[in-house]
């Protein structure tokens, strides 16, 4: 991991040259381990917090409500972007959606996270083969759905914050505390983010756990988490066939099934199936194939070309 | 002795799917009091920690003193206001009660605060439907001087006709009492609904072609 080695008062140089745009967030860890990060406005070329950011620089009075905050540009841009619909006209522009299925399961030992991999804009697709669990340390992904550009930046954050953390800590960062750290700005900044996550990892205290973070920053627990468009169709397959304590081929498989019958019916998913297996051993990332997932009603075999049917001979006429 | 009974559903819904079946939503304050909440989930999270906060403010004086529920229900009351104030409320109504020794012995206390910082304290509470279903069987039927099993049959009694009459509700239930000897909060239940009757199987016996 870079940066391994830089110097502790190298950072405090650092933060005290950006003081005006520091904010400081107190995490509490484990009980008796306090992580502090300092976020900066100059993470990866980002315009400057400006006028959002007020200098609170330690934990949120309940009364402050200050948002860690994007500027203002940022979110005329999206509003701007999405109102494209003219008359007769296919919306093809837009802010980039993730329309979306993200599951997340845990298994007896760790934990299997899935995702589609459609990305829209409008009614185009924009990426038929996007990655949408993204790292944010070794032993911790998370799976993301809503805006495109809202989770990316909600990623990139907390990467950075837990990298941090991970230095400080000289051990791994917990599931939970990434998780809650997606829950803080989240939540912080609820009014302009459209972001459902699913994290997913792995670490010594817990084992595998699946944390949901949907739309308003609520962070819950459980045993299994889905969320995105596609996940509407889910809920019922779910309740139906989920059970306790799968062993990870069972789990990667039964992902599978769930994320492919919800791309059947859902406009907004499509694309391949990517899965993350986090464990005590590590990490491994598999891929499914649109064309070797699974067929479900009303989906017939795919062929080279008609052609071949024919001369396949008895075909089946269309019309007499 | 004073007891004081809490009940909900434990179901978070997102619009009209019910998501979250398994969500506890009271919790214990302090050392006397209990809070329950409904509305917007991730804002009760965000109480919760600030009533951490506050009680872990309060531990560190070390003078032998902690909050009570009136206490904990003004400090409440005063977040919710001033947020409301600042157009930028925390959406939910809080159900907030406990027991504490006060000047003329024991003290019970019992309150609601909501999103727009209304506050009143009351003897029987109740947010959203229940306010419409369960308050009149409250009002008829409480008494000062209920023993545990009939508060349980009470509770139970308006949990039923919300489960029957109200669509954001599972029959998926939490009950919490608490008393001077402290917080208790039981395991998830759920509870026998009844369909059997004749009318129900029959709706329209008597005028054929109706319905």
């Amino acid at each position: 991991m870079e940066g391994c080695s830089v110097p502790i008062r190298k950072t405090r140089v650092y933060t005290d040259h950006l003081r005006e745009n520091l904010r400081t967030i107190v995490i509490f860890t484990r009980p008796g381990q306090v992580a502090t990060s300092a976020s900066c406005s100059f993470l990866r070329g980002r315009p400057p917090l400006a006028s959002r950011v007020s200098p609170v620089a330690s934990r949120q009075s309940p009364l402050a409500a200050a948002p860690l905050g994007f500027s203002a540009t940022d979110m005329d841009a999206a509003l701007m972007g999405s109102s494209s619909v003219a008359m007769g006209d296919i919306p093809t522009t837009g802010e980039h959606r993730m329309g979306t299925t993200i599951v997340g399961v845990c298994y007896d030992g760790g934990v299997v996270l899935a995702a589609d991999s459609r990305t829209s804009t409008g009614m185009y697709v924009a990426n038929r083969a996007s990655d949408k669990i993204t790292q944010l340390t070794d032993n911790v992904y998370v799976c993301r759905s809503g805006s495109a550009a809202d989770t990316q930046v909600i990623s990139d954050y907390v990467r950075y914050f837990l990298h941090q953390h991970t230095i400080q800590l000289a051990q791994p960062a917990t599931v939970k505390v990434t998780a809650n750290l997606i829950r803080l700005l989240a939540y912080q900044n609820k009014n302009m983010l459209q972001a459902g996550m699913i994290v997913g990892g792995w670490d010594k205290y817990e084992g595998g756990q699946i944390f949901s973070v949907p739309l308003g920053g609520t962070i819950l627990r459980q045993p299994f988490a889905i969320g995105g468009s596609g996940s509407s169709y889910l809920y019922g397959l779910l309740d139906h066939e989920w059970k306790e304590g799968m062993s990870q081929e069972e789990a990667e498989k039964f992902v599978v099934k769930v994320v492919s019958l919800a791309i059947a019916r859902d406009g907004a998913s499509g694309g391949v199936v990517r899965t993350v297996t986090i464990n005590a051993d590590g990490v491994s990332r598999k891929f499914y194939p649109g064309d070797k997932l699974p067929l479900w009603h009303e989906e017939i075999e795919p062929q080279n070309s008609l052609l071949d049917i024919l001369a396949a001979g008895n075909p089946e006429p269309m019309v007499q | 002795m004073w007891n004081l009974f809490f009940s909900l559903v434990l179901s978070a819904s997102y619009g009209s799917t019910l998501r979250y079946k398994s969500v506890e939503r009271i919790k214990a304050v302090g050392k006397h009091s209990l809070i329950g909440a409904s509305g917007e989930f991730s804002d009760f999270q965000e109480i919760l920690r600030y009533l951490d906060e506050l009680t872990l403010s309060d531990h560190m004086w070390d003078d032998g003193n902690s909050l009570g529920p009136k206490e904990v229900h003004s400090y409440l009351t005063r977040v919710m206001y001033n947020r409301r104030n600042k157009f930028d409320p925390l959406w939910n109504s809080l159900v907030l009660g406990g027991v504490k020794k006060g000047p003329k012995g024991e003290e019970k206390y019992l309150g609601m605060v909501n999103m727009i910082g209304t506050h009143f304290e009351e003897n029987h509470i109740a947010t959203g439907f229940g306010n419409h279903l369960a308050i009149p069987i409250l009002r008829a039927e409480w008494c000062e001087d209920m023993t545990f099993e009939e508060a349980v049959k009470l509770v139970e009694k308006c949990l039923l006709v919300l489960l029957y009459r109200d669509r954001s509700s599972i029959n998926k239930f939490q009950i919490a009492k608490i008393t001077t000897e402290g917080a208790t909060i039981y395991p998830p239940y759920s509870l026998k609904t009844h369909w059997g009757f004749a009318a129900f199987e029959n709706p329209s016996k008597g005028a054929v072609g109706s319905w």
